[in-house]
């Protein structure tokens, strides 16, 4: 393993690395391969329509619309058309077209939903496309185990990156106030947040009513706090929710919330969090990196990098550089696509370094392919963020906690969250947990 | 009277209530025709030189052109059917006895009470084995359960018009030797249409305004008005615009067909809800 | 239901000169068959699907379905069990509770006094009568939409906060005994009011207004109806005995209304047990669970808890709702039945 990934599971990767050399072996046996499997060349051409289910809206949506641009140009002959269902449907909206025998070829999906689909056979194995990727060097084992499936196979690609744990601020008002940035340490951390506090005004902006954003603030959290090894631990169900230092971590985290957390956090969408800061009263939004794109949409006339910027979070020990949070979107294809070609053309392409370099060149995106040149990015802010992700063996990450888990664990994570957010009642929070993921056992 | 003052405390309650009630319905269609950065600033201090209709230029084109149609699509297959099975079924009810009579009519009338949730799940696989779960079929399909779920309301409603017809008018059809089918068709339709079309109004805003199965059973093509408004506000964000201009669209078809039909409207209401 | 008991009667009559013929026998399965084949194929049978499986386990992914019994994994009635013993099932009760409590009682609240009113009026009775219908026309989910506008926390935006602002009181938490309020938080924390046996949680209550008003309009309809069949007479006898107005709706009115108030009041809870659109379109259930209802945990059993698949317990739910709803509406489908027979 190149990248020492805390969080993946070494079921999944057991499952990967049995599946890709299972895969090499028949790939060597018969060269042929199946009919759409990439790097061997035999690819029919692709025609005919394919269906694509996605979630992006906004200026996200279209930067997707770019990409799939980018794709009917090289592919003239494939139609594809686009289907946009809100973040939060993204799970029933797929679950139910799967049900009704009627799933879209390709399909926006986070790993949970990957697990549980998969687990069913009805997604299509990516192992050949996979294995001439990290032939290649395009991606390496941690970046393909996030995108592995529960039957043993890489069942998705993994279209979009993103960086969590980042302090964003506009620079002016930050200046104007006297705050110090980026803090050195967690004692200035706080202090600096006090200062901003002492204005007037909730330091934070938090768009807690899309339950998102704040499992986006406790992955960071843990991964300070608990350290990385935790992390994965507590990911993979091998300790519980009561571990002291699972519990420590979500007392910082409530800390932040009492203090430094706006009262309207509940009745805050993410699109009102980020003009919370950019145009509003709040000094700083904790999200991804993906917010860099988002800003416009509040204010058009700001120069990123120096109008507005990110830090991230000192190091909660005072030792060491705490582990990167990253998460992501994977595409998916299912196994009963009447058009098998087009789809894994599709899928292909999603995951290629000239597919990902169409949303990187537009900022607020991370490209997962680690060829994707860090001199495509459009902006300095993007730049700092690609360049946060793991891509050497150094670099302790730490993938997006509940879109891991995914299912009913998740769901009721959020519920939790939503309830240590009013109730800042850690106890319960963490007595609730324990007894929905009782995979530890404990 | 001897004070007028009981007349104007009366009109002043009815109209301060008038007011409250109207104030939803006028906020959505301020800030669905006014720019979003002037609605931003409330809609009670906004510049009304900038009224404008491009919001709803801009949600017809977001997607809001394709659920309409499929609203109506819906709509009219699922009325058509539920009137004309349910108007010729009421008949036999309201008209005539045959044995097991009670028992269909227990079991029609339980639509009416039984949560709809209790078939749901089902439909789905069961789409999928009949052929309902792609294209234009889904139309088809859910105008079935549209028809099978509205079969209570329909019974309950025209059983009512169709009683309501003297026995002596239908008995001369018969001696003069019609069949059941013509004595229906000749006589008890054409003096239950008023009925009927208050059913069907009232029949046409149920499917308009079903979110649940239409969400449950049709795929994004075929989704119907209401499904595209709750997956138009959804995302969070900063959208108030096509929202609003999409929720007035997704209102305004009922509420034409009523202030056309009003009086078949309140008069159907009237039979169904205190005689039926 | 007295038109229909007199003209079944009639019919049976009818029915009886003609039964010597073997057509008639025939003819009203003619008339009912479309009906009740439409009815077996997409209402019975799905009907029949999901109480059978509701005694097995199965995810949406992998349906139970009958054609298939080689899938089937029977687990008796512990669907039954694990959804009474589960925390997440009295949760969605008490929301649908309060749905089943607060939504009649305002629907009645609202338009009963409205319809007095609006008949008490020499003229404009149908102007205001279609101000109140009006929104009855509006769908569950187009009314939670247009009442997040209303709701909006912003007091820029939001009419309400804009009133909370003015008055100084945005963002004002108080308590009132039992009673902790969170001005402005309508859709997310407008408050709690803890009864010790269980915390009823406000934000229902600003989920049940947008429905009120949207319904309201039935009532109006229901109760105007009702009030044409208060007699004259007696009206005019009451007012000769110098009777006040008050008196005169106490004592008059309100009695000839009893049919229409049953009427409004079981329609309500019908509407009420059924919840989902408004609850989808404005919180989604949360924040946290505290606007889940039952249809909403159902939902979000069977399309969200893929994992562990729980298809056989939202199946479960459904069943549970569907007999509580026909035992509490048995005495008004008895009724209804007996002006059939």
């Amino acid at each position: 393993m190149s990248v020492r990934f805390h969080t993946t599971a070494r079921r999944r990767i057991l499952a990967v690395i049995t599946a890709a050399a299972t895969t090499s072996l028949v790939l060597a046996g018969c060269s042929t391969g199946n009919s759409g499997s990439p790097g061997t060349g035999s690819d029919k051409n692709p025609s005919g329509t394919i269906r694509v289910l996605y979630n992006w809206s906004g200026a996200e949506g279209d930067a997707f619309q770019a990409a799939v641009d980018g794709f009917t140009a090289k592919y003239p002959d494939v139609k594809v058309k686009l289907d946009n269902v809100p973040f939060a449907e993204t799970q029933s909206t797929l679950t139910k077209q799967f049900a009704a025998g009627n799933p879209p070829d390709v399909s926006a999906a986070l790993p949970g939903i990957v697990s549980a689909l998969s687990a069913q056979g009805l997604l299509m194995n990516l192992d050949s496309m996979w294995n001439a990727w990290q032939d290649s060097g395009e991606y390496n084992d941690s970046l393909r185990a996030i995108a592995a499936g529960s039957d043993g196979h890489t069942d998705a690609v993994y279209f979009k990156g993103n960086v969590n744990g980042l302090i964003w601020y506009r620079t002016s008002k930050v200046t104007d106030a006297g705050l110090k940035v980026p803090p050195g340490s967690w004692d200035e951390f706080l202090a600096m947040l006090d200062a901003a506090k002492a204005t007037g005004h909730a330091p934070f902006s938090v768009g807690a009513k899309d339950v998102w954003v704040p499992t986006q603030w406790v992955d960071p959290i843990i991964l300070n706090v608990a350290g990385g090894k935790k992390f994965g631990q507590l990911q993979r169900g091998e300790i519980g929710w009561n571990d002291p230092a699972i519990v420590k971590s979500f007392t910082v985290l409530n800390d932040l919330i009492t203090k430094y957390w706006p009262s309207n956090a509940l009745d805050t969408g993410f699109a009102d969090e980020t003009c919370g800061w950019v145009t509003g009263d709040h000094f700083f939004a904790n999200n991804g990196a993906f917010v860099n794109g988002i800003v416009a949409s509040c204010d058009s006339s700001l120069k990123p990098g120096d109008d507005y910027t990110f830090f991230t979070m000192p190091s909660f020990s005072g030792s060491g550089t705490p582990g990167v949070a990253v998460s992501g979107d994977l595409f998916l294809g299912a196994k009963s696509s009447k058009n098998p070609v087009a789809t894994k053309a599709f899928l292909k392409y999603l995951g290629s370094v000239e597919g990902q370099s169409i949303w990187a060149k537009r900022g607020g995106y991370v490209a997962p392919n680690m060829k994707v040149p860090s001199s495509v990015y459009p902006t300095v802010n993007d730049q700092r963020a690609a360049e946060l992700w793991p891509k050497d063996a150094s670099t302790v990450a730490g993938y997006d906690l509940d879109d891991w888990i995914g299912g009913e664990i998740q769901s009721k994570y959020r519920n939790a969250l939503d309830d240590l957010i009013r109730s800042h009642d850690v106890d319960a929070f963490i007595a609730t947990m324990t007894t929905v993921d009782t995979r530890s056992g404990k | 009277m001897k004070s007028r003052w009981p007349i104007i405390s009366l009109y002043g309650v009815l109209t301060v209530a008038s007011i409250i009630w109207l104030v939803p319905v006028a906020t959505a269609t301020m800030i669905s025709i006014l720019p979003l950065d002037e609605s931003s600033k409330g809609w009670w201090n906004a510049d009304f030189s900038t009224v404008t209709l491009a919001n709803f230029g801009r949600a017809w084109q977001y997607g809001l052109s394709q659920y309409t149609l499929n609203s109506v699509i819906i709509s009219l297959v699922a009325v058509a059917l539920t009137v004309t099975l349910g108007t010729v079924a009421a008949y036999a009810f309201a008209r005539m006895s045959f044995r097991l009579k009670g028992t269909f009519y227990f079991l029609l009338i339980t639509t009416m009470i039984v949560p709809v949730q209790i078939i749901l799940i089902p439909l789905v696989p069961m789409f999928r084995t009949l052929g309902f779960n792609q294209g234009w079929a889904q139309y088809l399909g859910i105008a079935f359960v549209h028809t099978a779920f509205g079969a209570g309301w329909a019974l309950f409603m025209m059983i009512g018009f169709f009683s309501q017809i003297p026995d002596e008018v239908l008995e001369s059809a018969r001696i003069d030797g019609a069949g059941e089918f013509k004595a229906f068709q000749k006589i008890a339709l054409p003096l239950a249409i008023p009925g009927i079309v208050s059913f069907l109004i009232i029949d046409f805003v149920f499917v308009w305004n079903d979110l649940l199965i239409g969400l449950t059973v049709l795929d994004s093509d075929h989704r119907p008005l209401t499904v595209g408004l709750a997956i138009l506000q959804a995302p969070h964000l900063n959208q108030d615009d096509l929202i609003s201009a999409g929720s007035i669209l997704a209102i305004l078809p009922p509420l034409v067909l009523f202030a056309i039909l009003n009086r078949y409207y309140v008069r159907g209401l009237f039979v169904g809800s205190v005689k039926g | 239901m007295t038109s229909t008991v007199e003209s079944s009667r009639s019919g049976d009559r009818r029915a009886a000169r003609a039964h010597r013929s073997h057509r008639a026998a025939v003819t009203p399965y003619l008339f009912i068959g479309p009906l009740v084949l439409v009815f077996a194929v997409f209402y019975l049978w799905p009907a029949i699907a999901t109480i059978a499986s509701s005694f097995f386990r199965w995810g949406i992914l992998n349906p139970w379905q009958t054609q298939s019994p080689a899938d089937w994994q029977f687990v008796g009635i512990s669907n039954y069990g694990d959804t009474l013993a589960s925390g997440d099932f009295w949760n969605a009760t008490l929301n649908s509770a309060i749905w089943l409590v607060v939504f009649p009682v305002l629907v009645l609240a609202s338009s009963l006094p409205l319809a007095i009113l609006i008949w008490s009026t020499p003229r404009g009775a149908s102007f205001f009568r279609s101000v109140f219908i009006v929104p009855m026309t509006i769908s569950l989910a187009a009314a939670g939409v247009i009442w997040t506008f209303i709701y909006n926390p912003d007091p820029n935006k939001g009419l309400l906060n804009a009133a909370l602002h003015l008055f100084g009181l945005d963002n004002a938490s108080f308590t009132l005994g039992p009673l902790e309020i969170h001005a402005g938080h309508w859709l997310s924390n407008p408050g709690v009011l803890h009864l010790g046996f269980a915390d009823i949680r406000l934000v229902n209550l600003f989920i049940i207004i947008p429905a009120v008003w949207a319904f309201a309009g039935f009532g109006v309809i229901t109760f105007s109806a009702g009030l044409t069949s208060v007699p004259d007479e007696l009206l005019d006898a009451a007012r000769v005995d110098g009777a006040g107005r008050i008196q005169l709706i106490r004592h008059v009115v309100m009695p000839s209304l009893r049919p229409s108030v049953i009427v409004v009041t079981v329609i309500s809870v019908i509407f009420a047990l059924r919840t989902f659109d408004i609850v989808f379109v404005t919180t989604g259930g949360g924040p946290a669970q505290d606007s889940e209802v039952l249809a909403m945990l159902l939902w979000n059993q069977v399309f969200q808890f893929l994992n562990s698949p729980q298809g056989g317990l939202s199946a479960a739910i459904a069943v549970l709702m569907s007999v509580f709803m026909i035992v509490i509406a048995m005495p008004y489908l008895r009724a209804t039945l007996k002006g059939n027979k």
